[in-house]
């Protein structure tokens, strides 16, 4: 950064207290120098300035255009009772540049960031004292931990970082709030059914695959269990009547158009084809012959059996066989009455038995008469429900059988007789119904049977109450899964309110991490500061006050104040003649800390161009302390660029003007009820009456206007109130002792001149703070004739 | 708290700290940080009010308090 000092401040024009001031007005100083030329002096700013102002002239106001021109978000406002008009000022720099302010703000930023400001609120922004107080309970006490006093801005985090706890907290409570609110939901509901909302969740993806198509289902599943949990307690109770249960009987009738025979020695199938059986039949002729002969057959069939190649003579008329159409008539009979006929009939009679047989069955066909009340006696116990099918055939099939069996009768009565009408084919349909009801009958008498097997078993092993067991579990596991279908809405509302929850934790989870990660850096940042600063602060602190000493604090620091494990805590403790007194710190105490603080800064600091500002430093020290920060001030400030201290106090204004002697001025500020302004007071004439009173003397040649009765009223009032509270009583003076050799300095003539002319002194202090200078700007001739005879007045005491 | 000159990291620290300014502190830290409590600091404005913060929340869908708040209302 450039060097860079401020010159002068050429003008404020309603700027805070400051409604016009003009610098060259002022301080334009003529002199005649060594030579006895006449010379001009500005009274400028140097490289050390004291600037003395009592409370409430414009020092502050001063110091808050100095942050303004620094950057600081200062707002210069307007004076008051100029609301309505325009501002301006200027500053110049010691290369004579310029910097102008307007309603806009500064003309440049060439002063920006060049101050460092030791003031009231860097004493209320770095030092804060945390103890126990009278009015604290143990447990307050206890929680506040040791007497502490913070440093720099550690005592602050608290607040700042607190915003994310609070944060937390408050999303915490609104989450737990959500929660309640969303358990509220389906509470009754739970506590009606006996199931916890921790199970509830437990179930959530087996709840979400259910589905309200399901619920008659699972309704039905449920009734059938508790009926069968009552079948397994009454099994638990007659085990007796277990044993003794007998099983179903199986149908084995078969229906089948097929029939197994045994020729020569072997067994083969033939297919029974009633329409081909019914058929069997001879040629008309023969069947007309067979019946002539009917009642010779055996005759005929023992002719037969004589009759060879070699045969001559008939063995039925003894006569010559003599051509063959005899012959051939005796083959026919052959063949009528051979062996193959005779097996076929007998054959076409044996297969129309079959099938006889086979219609009757199917007419007569019925479950087994015992199953029924077998089956009766096993219900009680068995779990399973089904009943018997139904065995029988319907009416008008049994009518169709009836009619094909009639068709058999009369085959078998007439075996040569082609018998139509046969109804195989819808025989045929009738026999595989048949089928498949023996088939579904045999195939339910199996699974009763092996129920009752099963049961029989289950109870001869005692392996019943395990099935109880097995059973009671799947009739709660249906109930649930009932109660959960039938409250899918309210559940899976719950069911998101859960999951926002969890959401929502998680930014409470992340926001403690911040938390806890912002102390963390916190507790480095100080580990930062104490090694950097504290044995510097150290040192200040005992060069400023021997009788205090700042401790650092053992033990690692930590945040939170309210840890009384372990107490370290971003601060420091103080001990004042042995005793802590951190947590009663006067404003004194805490000064003394801040200005340490400063001067460590100082020390640290490594641009030396900066300017530095101390406003009223030592307002609440004592004479010695007074001296000692002057003196530091002086060491620690030579080698920055600039300097500004301001004070109101006499006495310190004193030490600095003893101490600080390198390229330094002093000025004072004035303030009337018109606007404050600044006055450069030579060194020649530091104490400024002597000064005034000078520019009193001319006082006829001094312009009337309303600014000059503002200045010069109030150089009346100054020299007549610090001249006498100084030069008479040693007000400035640091101890009793030279106050003391002040006022006996005088000779009692020189007392008794304030005794004789005391009513004049008050008509002048009177008229300077309340009286003539009232009406300005009424009447600025008036008031300017008044305040010179007043002066002049002033000047004829010869104080 | 332009006085503590360290370094730049610890300028800006002390400056968040001077002027209050909790979401400069947040930046410091934020790269120690998880990538979700990077995200949730991106959307928290500290300069508003807790109330205010989380109706924001709400609204961007960070936070989710929707049956609550209906039945919140209902009970109103």
């Amino acid at each position: 950064m450039p060097k860079k000092m401020i010159k002068k401040i050429n003008k404020l024009n309603n700027v805070l207290s400051y409604s016009f001031f003009d610098w060259d007005k002022i301080n334009l100083v003529s002199f005649v120098d060594s030579s006895g030329n006449q010379q001009s002096h500005d009274g400028h700013f140097v490289k050390s300035n004291v600037i003395f102002a009592e409370n409430a002239n414009g020092k502050s106001k001063l110091v808050d255009i100095f942050k303004s021109l620094d950057g600081r978000d200062i707002k210069l406002n307007k004076h008051r009772d100029r609301k309505t008009e325009g501002q301006d000022a200027k500053v110049t720099l010691d290369d004579d540049s310029e910097i102008e302010f307007s309603e806009t703000g500064w003309s440049n930023e060439k002063l920006k960031n060049s101050f460092v400001i030791f003031d009231k609120l860097f004493i209320h922004n770095f030092v804060h004292s945390i103890g126990t107080e009278d009015n604290d309970t143990p447990l307050r006490r206890q929680k506040r931990g040791k007497n502490i006093v913070y440093l720099g801005n550690f005592e602050k985090y608290n607040e700042e970082i607190e915003r994310v706890n609070s944060l937390k907290t408050a999303i915490s409570a609104k989450n737990l709030l959500f929660s309640q609110t969303g358990q509220s939901i389906i509470f009754g509901l739970l506590k009606d059914h006996g199931i916890s909302a921790d199970e509830l969740l437990r179930k959530k993806s087996e709840i979400q695959k259910l589905n309200k198509d399901d619920l008659q289902n699972k309704k039905d599943q449920y009734t059938k269990q508790q009926t069968d949990l009552d079948k397994i307690d009454k099994s638990l109770k007659d085990k007796d009547k277990i044993t003794s249960l007998s099983l179903l009987a199986k149908i084995e009738k078969t229906f089948t158009l097929n029939v197994e025979v045994i020729e020569q020695g072997k067994k083969s199938n033939i297919d029974i084809d009633p329409i081909a059986q019914f058929s069997f039949t001879v040629a008309r002729g023969v069947q007309q012959t067979l019946h002539k002969i009917a009642h010779k057959k055996d005759f005929i069939q023992q002719g037969l059996s004589l009759l060879t190649d070699e045969t001559t003579d008939c063995p039925f008329c003894e006569q010559k066989i003599k051509n063959d159409d005899c012959l051939q008539v005796i083959k026919d009979y052959q063949e009528i009455f051979d062996e193959n006929f005779a097996k076929e009939e007998n054959n076409i009679r044996f297969l129309l038995l079959k099938y006889k047989n086979i219609l009757e069955g199917l007419r007569d066909l019925q479950s087994p008469s015992n199953n029924l009340k077998i089956l009766n006696q096993a219900k009680p116990f068995i779990t399973s429900d089904e009943d018997l099918p139904k065995l029988a055939i319907e009416d008008d099939e049994k009518e169709l059988i009836k009619d094909e069996i009639n068709l058999v009768i009369e085959k078998d009565k007439k075996i040569l007789d082609k018998i139509d009408g046969s109804k195989i084919d819808q025989i045929k349909i009738i026999i595989e119904s048949a089928k498949s009801l023996i088939e579904k009958y045999n195939e339910t008498v199996q699974n009763i049977n092996g129920e009752i097997e099963q049961l029989k078993k289950d109870s001869l092993e005692g392996k019943l109450d395990i099935k109880k067991e097995e059973m009671q579990k799947e009739i709660a596991r249906l109930k649930n899964e009932i109660f959960f279908i039938e409250n899918k809405e309210s559940i899976e509302k719950y069911f998101d309110v859960i999951e926002k929850q969890d959401k929502n934790a998680k930014v409470v989870e992340s926001l403690e991490r911040i938390y806890q990660a912002l102390k963390t850096k916190i507790i480095e940042q100080f580990s930062k500061f104490v090694e950097d600063y504290f044995e510097l602060i150290k040192e200040f602190v005992k060069e400023i006050n021997p009788s205090m000493e700042i401790l650092n604090i053992d033990g690692q620091p930590t945040y939170d104040r309210r840890n009384t494990q372990d107490p370290a805590q971003c601060g420091f403790s103080v001990k004042y003649n042995g005793e802590d007194c951190a947590g009663s710190l006067s404003e004194g105490e805490k000064q003394v800390i801040a200005l340490a603080f400063f001067f460590a800064d100082l020390r640290k600091h490594n641009d030396k161009n900066k300017i530095v500002v101390l406003d009223d430093p030592i307002t609440s020290f004592d004479a010695g302390k007074r001296k000692s920060t002057a003196e530091l001030i002086q060491r620690e400030t030579k080698e920055f660029n600039q300097l500004f201290v301001f004070t109101c106090d006499p006495l310190f204004r004193e030490y600095c003007l003893k101490q600080i002697t390198d390229q330094r001025n002093f000025y004072y500020i004035f303030k009337t009820k018109g606007s404050s302004s600044i006055h450069y007071a030579p060194k020649n004439k530091e104490t400024i009456y002597t000064s005034f009173e000078t520019e009193f003397k001319d006082i006829d040649n001094v312009d009337g206007s309303n600014e000059n009765v503002v200045i010069y009223g109030q150089k009346l009032r100054f020299c007549l109130e610090t001249k006498i509270k100084e030069d008479y009583f040693g007000y400035s003076e640091d101890n009793l002792s030279n106050m003391i050799k002040k006022v006996t300095g005088r000779n009692k003539e020189e007392f008794e001149k304030l005794f004789d002319n005391k009513e004049i002194i008050l008509q002048i202090y009177s008229y300077c703070n309340t009286g003539g200078l009232a009406h300005y700007p009424k009447d600025g001739s008036t008031s300017w004739n008044e305040l010179n005879y007043k002066i002049k007045e002033y000047l004829n005491l010869n104080l | 708290m332009e006085l503590l000159k360290l370094n730049e990291d610890e300028l800006v620290f002390y400056d968040a700290l001077a002027n209050n300014e909790l979401m400069t502190l947040l930046e410091l830290i934020k790269d120690g940080l998880k990538e979700e409590d990077k995200n949730i600091i991106s959307q928290l404005d500290f300069q508003k009010s807790d109330n205010e913060i989380i109706s924001d929340t709400i609204q961007s869908g960070l936070l989710n308090f929707e049956h609550a708040e209906k039945d919140d209302k209902k009970n109103q």
